[in-house]
């Protein structure tokens, strides 16, 4: 095999001390990164793990001779497969139809490539396969399962699903671009992934606006694991039973997925019987994700090179919001009975995952586990806030008024915390909900981090047609006291004119950086620090000299930041403006970000209190403190920035050659950050 | 007063909310309804609630999450009002273990099948039988057959749905929320007539055990036209038009 490692797929696995497997650790299970400066991060990324090599499991258990067989036998189905796209393609480009459009191939598909990593994964599944059917005898409760989900006339039926495993994890059996780009940012609005705002006919199959009307008929139903389009979709999400039933899957029927699940199954059980967990396995440009929720488990298979951190909260989240919709209660289903089928407890919620899902790709909050807040003026963020504390007091545990994603005002009962993450998800029920925008609803929900077990009544009302409001109860019979007190908030919102202001909110947006105030009588190309007022623009010096900040963006070619308080539990977002219009460069920046926060978070290299990082899209920088986070993202090309972050940290990363920088002395009060208390207008000021 | 949502399954009130206690004034010209929609999913209970409430037809299925509240005040020719509370809730399974929380209290039910769907005409038989052993004992049951204008995929036919509605006492109907066939019928006409049927039979209960325990009963005068029983050893309460009960030539 002459593929060098980066192509080589490996498991990593949380290895006990205690187990005394023989592992290698493997150095650089690197993928190819995006510019230069990410590969340093990747590879810090990757050192935090702990791999080995699939071939390791492979020799403790099962006989050479059976994997050689089973070698040559799928390289032919590889082959097979690799013509049927090609055909696939043609036809489609042919049709025209909008819904098949893809980003064109840019490279020719490497073949050799495609067999080398092709044949790792499948000389994995020959094993488990043939774990499955000639460890029988084995007493391990998993096994038994798989065996009888495949009963020997199945066996025909799962072949082609682990063929079909084996190109979903191959690089080159995809004909998008990214997959074999090294350059690659493109390749983040990928052909399923789903931007936001506006449009654009260019960005493939599944580019959905932000517009309610992305959710309808968004699954492929008539997809399943032997469809073309289904394998090139980019990033998978399934969450299947420790039966192997499948559960839930982003695209296609799950019933159809069927034997695919139990292929997952069966890895992640092969792994936890040798004591190890599987976290993931590299192949390629994919990357295959696990975790395992007690009976529950969840997967993602992806191509879009975010950072496993990333994904693995992302799978969180999924498991987060099925809790939200059934609470943990459910595992006593699979104690009861094994091979429960979870799937109709699910029924209807397909839009709430998918929505979920697409908030990975736009939303911040799903990754700094933040939730962030509507502008608004200090005195009406404080009547809404008076007014919710009322009912709050009146037995009612959490008040929350939101607009959209942005809260309004938020109050516990004492002593009740809700966590950001929570928020994210019952705002994603609501909002993906449509039922919630016909009337008043009175529902139960549950909050995973609140606890995950008991179910709470929740009464959802949308005051407008963005503004909705959720009183959360322990009381299944408070309906009609959460009624009133609806009815009281309403009349005190409408009196104060919250509600005018609320739209006038959304109509204005929020935080542009040509917006923020500038210190003039500062000597070096600072913003806004001096400035008790941030973001209010009547209290910005009229008149006073703005930067010459090369045209666009804010002061010293900032062009957008994010500011997370740690003590809050809350960020606040600049609002895109150019040159960042595009949905493609907004998710770039997104995915930046991302990739800036696994890094900055890495429990193994890290944490961090700096980071710098250019690339030819911009530089890059984050701050951690520990009152709060800063993200920013300025012009490359505006030197001005080099002056403002100093010429030491310049010549720190000249020396070095690194693109990581983790010094924290050299900003002395640049970009906006400030006091919280400064920040009224875009957060609230306690924390719930 | 009334019946109280806290003691589910014993109190026999008829024309009452939960929220009956906080409202001060009973009114024997206004009535207020609790009337809960059961049924599997996708029968079309919203719809037929939309219809109803805002006349209103979505095509689009939007699936109902816990339960929706709506309400709906509809004149009778006696100038009597009656204000539905309407409780639609939603039909997915998981969901089913939480029924209790909307129909409790319950004056009516409207258990809704899809005629085109012989397994929500089974489920529908489920809730019926759920509502005999958990719902309020006089709860007054309405059979719906919806998507009355699909006839071409019709698996459950009239017939079978109206033999098993006799049988169990329910007032059956078909229709349509889609061309809003028979909707507002349903409502008015069927709900009322069984209203007045329970009025009826709840008053004769009430009397008769009466008679038959010799347990004394009182009776408070709310206005001059309505009185309320007050069963003492049940606790059972009931809100009695008079212009009802000379109708139905009971005597108090």
């Amino acid at each position: 095999m002459a593929s060098n490692l980066t192509e080589e797929p490996a498991v990593e696995a949380e290895v006990p001390p205690a187990s005394g497997r023989e592992q290698t650790p493997k150095t650089s299970v690197v993928e190819q990164t995006h510019g230069g400066s990410s590969e340093a991060m990747e590879a810090e990324a990757a050192n935090g793990l702990k791999p080995f090599t699939l071939e390791k499991i492979d020799t403790s258990n099962v006989e050479n001779v059976t994997v050689e067989d089973g070698l040559k036998a799928r390289g032919s189905v590889g082959d097979e497969i690799h013509a049927e796209d090609a055909e696939i393609e043609g036809i489609r480009g042919k049709n025209g139809s909008p819904s098949e459009c893809r980003e064109p191939c840019s490279e020719p598909l490497n073949s050799e490539e495609f067999h080398d990593t092709n044949q790792e994964i499948i000389s994995a599944e020959d094993h488990l396969k043939t774990l499955s059917f000639a460890e029988n005898q084995v007493p391990d409760n998993k096994l038994d399962a798989i065996s009888i989900e495949n009963e020997p006339e199945n066996v025909r039926e799962l072949e082609p699903d682990i063929d079909a495993m084996a190109s979903v994890a191959s690089p080159s059996s995809n004909g998008y671009a990214g997959s074999s780009s090294t350059k690659s940012d493109g390749s983040f609005s990928g052909i399923e992934e789903i931007d936001r705002g506006g449009t654009e006919p260019d960005n493939g199959v599944d580019e959905f606006s932000e517009s309610a009307s992305w959710v309808a008929g968004k699954r492929h139903l008539n997809e399943d694991d032997a469809s073309i389009s289904w394998r090139k979709r980019k990033k998978h999400f399934f969450v299947l039973s420790h039966s192997g039933k499948p559960i839930y899957s982003r695209y296609g029927d799950e019933h159809k997925l069927a034997g695919f699940s139990a292929t997952l199954q069966a890895i992640i059980s092969f792994v936890e019987n040798g004591g190890d967990r599987v976290k993931l396995v590299r192949a390629g440009k994919h990357q295959v994700i696990f975790v395992v929720k007690g009976p529950i488990y969840l997967v993602c298979i992806s191509c879009t090179e975010e950072p496993y951190v990333a994904l693995r909260g992302q799978l969180e989240l999924i498991y987060g919001q099925m809790l939200l919709i059934l609470t943990k209660a459910v595992n006593r289903c699979f104690e009861k009975n094994p091979k429960f089928d979870m799937t109709p407890l699910l029924g209807g919620t397909e839009a709430v995952f998918s929505s979920l899902i697409h908030a990975f790709s736009w939303n911040p909050a799903t990754f700094l586990h933040a939730y962030t807040c509507l502008p608004l003026s200090y005195s009406t963020r404080q009547a809404t806030g008076a007014i919710l504390q009322d009912v709050a007091d009146s037995g009612v545990l959490f008040a929350i008024l939101m607009c959209k994603h942005k809260v309004i005002s938020l109050v516990g009962a004492q002593k009740a915390s809700l966590h950001p993450d929570d928020m994210l998800l019952l705002s994603n029920f609501v909002l993906s909900s449509e039922s919630f925008r016909t009337s008043e609803s009175f529902s139960p929900i549950c909050l995973p981090r609140y606890n995950p077990m008991a179910f709470l009544y929740a009464y959802v009302h949308y005051l407008d047609v963005e503004m909705y409001l959720i009183l959360l109860t322990t009381n299944s019979d408070a309906f009609y006291h959460l009624k009133d007190c609806r009815i009281q908030i309403e009349m005190v919102l409408l009196k104060s004119n919250v509600l005018s202001e609320v739209q006038r909110s959304m109509l204005d947006g929020g935080l542009h950086v040509e917006d923020l105030p500038v210190d003039p009588s500062h000597p070096t190309l600072r913003s806004g620090s001096g400035s008790p007022h941030l973001g209010m623009q009547d209290h910005v010096i009229a008149g006073s000299p703005r930067q010459e900040n090369a045209g666009i963006g804010g002061p010293a070619g900032l062009w957008h930041f994010i500011y997370r308080s740690i003590y809050l539990d809350q960020y606040v977002a600049s609002e895109f403006s150019s040159p960042i219009n595009s949905c493609k460069q907004q998710k770039r920046l997104y995915r930046a970000y991302q990739r800036l926060y696994a890094s900055m978070h890495d429990k193994e290299a890290g944490p961090h209190k700096t980071q710098f990082r250019k690339d030819e899209d911009y530089v890059l920088l984050c701050w951690i403190t520990q009152d709060f986070e800063l993200y920013a993202a300025f012009d490359p090309l505006a030197e001005k920035v080099m002056k403002w972050l100093g010429c030491e940290v310049l010549e720190w990363k000249q020396d070095r050659g690194s693109g990581v920088e983790t010094r924290s002395s050299f900003w002395s009060g640049g970009v906006p950050v400030q006091a919280a208390e400064l920040w009224s207008r875009f957060m609230l000021t306690v924390k719930v | 007063m009334g019946c109280s949502a806290s003691v589910p399954g014993r109190s026999s009130g008829l024309l009452s909310g939960p929220n009956l206690e906080n409202s001060a004034v009973f009114d024997a010209k206004n009535l207020r309804v609790k009337l809960v929609l059961l049924g599997d999913s996708g029968v079309g209970k919203s719809c037929i609630v939309l219809r109803f409430v805002r006349g209103q037809f979505d095509p689009t299925s939007k699936v109902t999450v816990g339960a929706s509240f709506l309400s709906q005040t509809i004149a009778l020719q006696d100038s009597t009002t009656v204000k539905f509370e309407i409780w639609d809730t939603a039909g997915q399974e998981r969901y089913a273990a939480l029924a209790p929380l909307y129909y409790r209290g319950a004056a009516a039910s409207v258990i809704v099948y899809d005629i085109t769907s012989i397994e929500s005409f089974h489920k529908a038989q489920y809730w019926v039988k759920e509502l005999q052993k958990h719902g309020n004992p006089g709860i007054v049951m309405a059979l719906v057959g919806n998507k009355a204008d699909l006839q071409e995929n019709r698996t459950v036919s009239a017939g079978d749905a109206s033999e098993y509605a006799d049988k169990n006492g329910m007032f059956f109907i078909e229709t349509s929320a889609k061309t809003a066939d028979n909707i507002n019928q349903l409502f008015e006409a069927s709900t009322l007539n069984g209203l007045t049927e329970l009025l009826q039979r709840d008053a004769n209960n009430i009397l008769s055990r009466n008679r038959k325990t010799s347990a004394p009963y009182t009776s408070d005068v709310v206005n001059s036209d309505c009185i309320i029983l007050n069963h003492s050893t049940t606790m059972c309460h009931c809100i009695v038009w008079l212009g009802m009960v000379e109708a139905l030539g009971l005597v108090i």
